[in-house]
């Protein structure tokens, strides 16, 4: 039962926060990188414009919907994966994005919800095998194939976010936990092998991750976007007063919009972000926790996750405490694809704050 | 779910964002300060500029010295792809030797700034030449040149502005730095990732600059240069020099001097002295008029009077003091036409000595008028022992700028008033309108009314029918005094007897004086073995040159009537 009119108010209003800052960001970002300066910021805010209607969408649609649909979604995903892999490449060596013309689509990034979708509708259809090591098996071989298609584009870091969001989630759900981490069994001991073997190169890739060396190809965008924290200090240099847009940081206004947040608006700026995402987060654990329905659960669940990993992910790329591998920071970076799905991830998430909460009393056996 | 290990999952993320904010304050916070030099060098250059400074106009508006817009162009040599191709355009487009450029190019790495002083026509397609070839990291600054389109005239007058501070260095361009402005500007480029500069911070360039009028007549100055090379040419002197000034107002029309230089290529002089300011010599008998003037005012001459010249040499404290003649008796008008020491001496010590030094200073001798920089004051110590007299009398033991005795000889010309010499006429703004005009000043009378009447005429006749007579014009009147000092000569420790200074200070036309000059030597040679130097002499070729020429400049009608003969010996010769 739909209660009255109700949703999480915490949440709607970080995402707006978000979005605004996002947009002033874009506008930073990208004021001299054309000859008219609001190029981006128009594509930007039309970007803004689909992704609320997708996200009012997703806000109208009832979560039964989606457990209705669950398996067809990740079936039109994985069918998206293969075609962008069978589609042409743009001429930059990567099969990422289908091009619809007005904008490009990016079907890893519908993967990442594909995936929870899946993993919610399995586990409420197996939940008295639930301590079984069977659905265990089945999930992390589903998504490790989804995962080697996005690999393949090749995605590594959308590849490793499907197997991190994956382990989050089953972490989170009642199974059994030697099954949820049975994976770290074959994991650990390759990571160790491949250190002993190679432990040079990975000591000497692990170093240039902390201190990139500013003039290597690699270390050069890791480096700069430091640089923008160190300009920016504890004040910031300033909304739009930033200069590591100036062709320093490339990427400036999708990967490293964290790094741009950093130095115009320095530590304050930075921390308020991270807050927003946190309390994006808090709401989002809280408000799935409550929930009655247990599919229901596991999909605020993992959209909060897809959220909040993507920010994590893009933050420690910004002050390089994770390799660039591109992630965008949602609702804040230029980007159609991942606006549109963040949007749609924050409408299911308010959706799913009107649902039914647990009943306070335990149903009789 | 398990909300144990949901809380968990949440506590990992909030464990996250907390790495994140401590390499925040890491990063932001603690290590700031190395990044910061980093930073530095990433985004700013700092380029040194020289800024326009203001032009300074001879009295009728010409330029004497203007700053040019000019270019400087730089290469990042690190970011150049195509070092070859590079060096070969640049090398046809600014005339560098290829080989000096493509030693920039691959022996460098940073910022270094290739070219100064570059044409500023060159700027499109210094420009086209860095799109065609897309390399970003040639850049063009905006920068200036000083430049005098006269060159060396009045080189030495006008002076010169460092190249590389874009201050005054010598001159009126010293003196006028105040107002004129200049200098360098530290630039502080802000540049993008390709080396483009993107914005100019921190360049104090709004400093309010003025124009600067002299007094010089630029077209009287170049006929003074001219009939001071003639002279030089003729004694080729150490030193020389000519000026002339208007009387009544003091201002400098023309400061010639020789050696000059030229201030486009002022490094290349080592001399850069004006002598006219800035060094004071003896100045022999162009004394004696002033000893003559006081004299009238203590009314202890009689000009008709007859004064013994005692065949030429007087001892005075034991020390015996000759003439260049030996005279016999002559009056004082004779005395100052002829030149007599002895009789000048003679008339000296009837004088009050007090008086004697109160007349030179009060004639503008012994300090500085304060117009130009580095100006001598000139040695006049005041000893009341005759034999100190009688060597002032003569113009010895004491000396004066070229500047100084201009300035005595115009209150002969003016009627007895002691003017301050002006150089600068005034000061002009941007559009060319004055903001500030300086008034001549007249600093007091020195010479009774008295004096001057009597002291003129015989001044006319010195050069009619005197030691200055070789130097008189077929047109007009001149008045003056030629000076020849003996040199000190370090070599024998005594006056020399082949070295001197000689002077001619006077001015013209002698009724109404419009001008007065000096015209000054330091050591001239003799035209031919056994020629007696004398001021008068020496000064001719001067005055021959360059009173004619200046009273036909300014449309005046001679005030002499030529006699026949005075015409046709002129056409003659």
């Amino acid at each position: 039962m739909v209660k009255s009119f109700h949703f999480d108010w915490a949440i709607f209003v970080s995402f707006v926060l978000l979005v605004i800052i996002g947009l002033v960001a874009v506008y930073s970002a990208t004021y001299t990188a054309t000859s008219d300066p609001f190029y981006y910021l128009k594509r930007h805010i039309f970007a803004l414009f689909i992704a609320s209607i997708a996200g009012l969408v997703a806000y109208s649609t009832p979560i039964s919907f989606w457990k209705k649909n669950a398996y067809l979604i990740f079936l039109i995903t994985l069918i998206l994966l293969i075609v962008v892999l069978v589609l042409p490449s743009d001429g930059t060596g990567t099969k990422r994005w289908i091009n619809l013309g007005f904008f490009k689509f990016q079907p890893s990034e519908l993967a990442k919800f594909a995936t929870v979708l899946f993993i919610a509708k399995y586990l409420e259809r197996k939940s008295d095998k639930l301590d079984k090591f069977g659905p265990v098996i089945v999930i992390y071989a589903v998504v490790g194939i989804t995962g080697i298609l996005v690999a393949v584009e090749p995605h590594k870091g959308a590849f490793l976010f499907l197997i991190i969001l994956t382990g989050l989630i089953l972490f989170s759900s009642p199974l059994k936990l030697k099954y949820v981490l049975s994976p770290a069994v074959i994991i650990i001991p390759l990571f160790f092998l491949f250190f002993i073997l190679k432990s040079n190169y990975a000591f000497s890739r692990l170093k240039g991750w902390l201190n990139p060396d500013p003039t290597s190809k690699e270390g050069y965008q890791p480096f700069q976007a430091m640089l923008s924290f160190a300009k920016g200090g504890p004040f910031g240099e300033g909304i739009g007063m930033g200069t590591q847009k100036l062709k320093y940081l490339p990427e400036i206004h999708t990967d490293y919009i964290f790094s741009l947040i950093g130095e115009e608006t320095g530590l304050i700026g930075s921390l308020l972000v991270m807050f927003l995402f946190f309390i994006i987060l808090y709401r989002g654990v809280k408000t799935s926790l409550e929930k009655e329905d247990f599919f229901t659960e596991i999909l605020g669940l993992g959209v909060t996750y897809i959220i909040t990993l993507n920010a994590v992910f893009h933050i420690f790329v910004n002050l390089n405490l994770f390799p660039s591998t591109g992630f965008t920071l949602p609702f804040v970076s230029y980007g159609g694809s991942s606006l549109i799905m963040s949007f749609v991830y924050i409408g299911i998430l308010l959706r799913i704050s009107k649902e039914a909460t647990k009943m306070v009393y335990k149903k009789r056996n | 779910m398990n909300e144990f290990r949901t809380y968990f999952v949440l506590g990992v993320f909030t464990l996250a964002f907390f790495l994140a904010f401590g390499r925040i304050l890491q990063v932001q916070i603690f290590e700031r300060e190395q990044f910061q030099k980093y930073i530095e060098n990433q985004y700013y250059q700092i380029q040194e500029v020289l800024l326009p400074r203001g032009t300074i106009f001879d009295r009728n508006g010409k330029f004497t010295a203007i700053s040019v817009p000019t270019l400087s162009v730089y290469v990042i040599p690190k970011y150049i792809k195509d070092k070859e191709n590079v060096a070969k355009q640049l090398s046809l487009l600014l005339k560098i030797p290829y080989e000096n450029l493509r030693k920039v190019l691959y022996e460098r790495k940073n910022y270094t700034v290739i070219a100064t002083n570059v044409d500023k026509s060159l700027k499109p397609q210094l420009e086209k030449l860095r799109s065609d070839l897309k390399e970003w990291n040639i850049g063009i600054i905006d920068s200036s040149m000083r430049f005098y389109p006269f060159g060396s005239t009045a080189g030495s007058t006008i002076g010169c502005v460092s190249k590389k501070t874009g201050k005054g260095l010598e001159g009126m361009e010293y003196a006028l730095d105040d107002y004129l402005g200049g200098g360098v500007a530290k630039l502080r480029f802000l540049k993008d990732a390709r080396g483009n500069l993107v914005a100019i911070e921190n360049a104090d360039i709004t400093k309010k600059t003025y124009n600067a009028v002299l007094t010089i007549d630029m077209n009287v100055q170049y006929i003074a240069e001219e009939a001071l090379m003639e002279l030089v040419q003729e004694r080729n002197p150490l030193e020389a020099a000519v000026l002339i000034m208007n009387p009544y107002t003091g201002e400098i029309l023309a400061a010639a001097t020789y050696p000059n230089y030229d201030p486009n290529h002022y490094e290349s002089y080592k001399i850069r002295r004006n002598i006219i300011f800035q060094n004071a010599y003896e100045v022999g008998s162009v004394a004696k008029p002033i000893i003559l003037a006081e004299a009238i005012d203590e009314k202890k001459v009689d000009l008709n009077e007859i004064i013994d010249c005692q065949n030429g040499a007087i001892y005075v404290d034991g020390v015996r003091i000759k003439d260049h003649k030996r005279f016999g008796l002559l009056t004082p008008v004779q005395i100052i036409q002829h030149s007599s020491n002895v009789g000048a001496i003679k008339i000296a010590l009837r004088l009050d000595p007090k008086s004697v030094y109160k007349k030179f200073r009060d004639l503008g001798f012994g300090q500085k008028t304060g117009i130009f920089p580095g100006e001598a004051s000139g040695f006049l110590r005041e000893d009341y022992r005759p034999v100190n007299i009688a060597y002032a009398a003569i113009g010895q033991n004491w000396t004066a700028t070229p500047l100084q005795v201009a300035v005595a000889y115009s209150a002969f010309a003016n009627g007895g008033y002691l003017v301050k010499p002006m150089i600068l006429k005034g000061l002009t703004d941007d559009t060319g309108n004055y903001v500030k005009i300086f008034q001549p000043q007249v600093v007091k009378k020195v010479l009774s009314d008295e004096s001057v009447k009597k002291i003129k005429p015989i001044l006319k006749l010195v050069v009619e029918d005197g030691t200055a007579k070789s130097g008189k014009s077929d047109f007009f009147t001149i008045g003056g005094k030629t000076g020849t000092a003996q040199k000190y000569d370090p070599a024998i420790k005594a006056l020399s007897n082949s070295k001197w200074y000689t002077w001619f200070a006077g001015f013209f036309p002698v009724e109404k004086p419009l001008f007065t000059v000096v015209v000054f030597a330091n050591e001239p040679k003799p035209k031919f073995p056994g020629e007696h130097i004398g001021g008068g002499g020496v000064s001719a070729t001067v005055l021959k040159n360059l009173v004619d020429r200046i009273m036909f400049y300014y449309k005046q009608k001679p005030d002499k009537v030529p006699t026949s003969d005075n015409s046709l010996s002129s056409v003659q010769r």
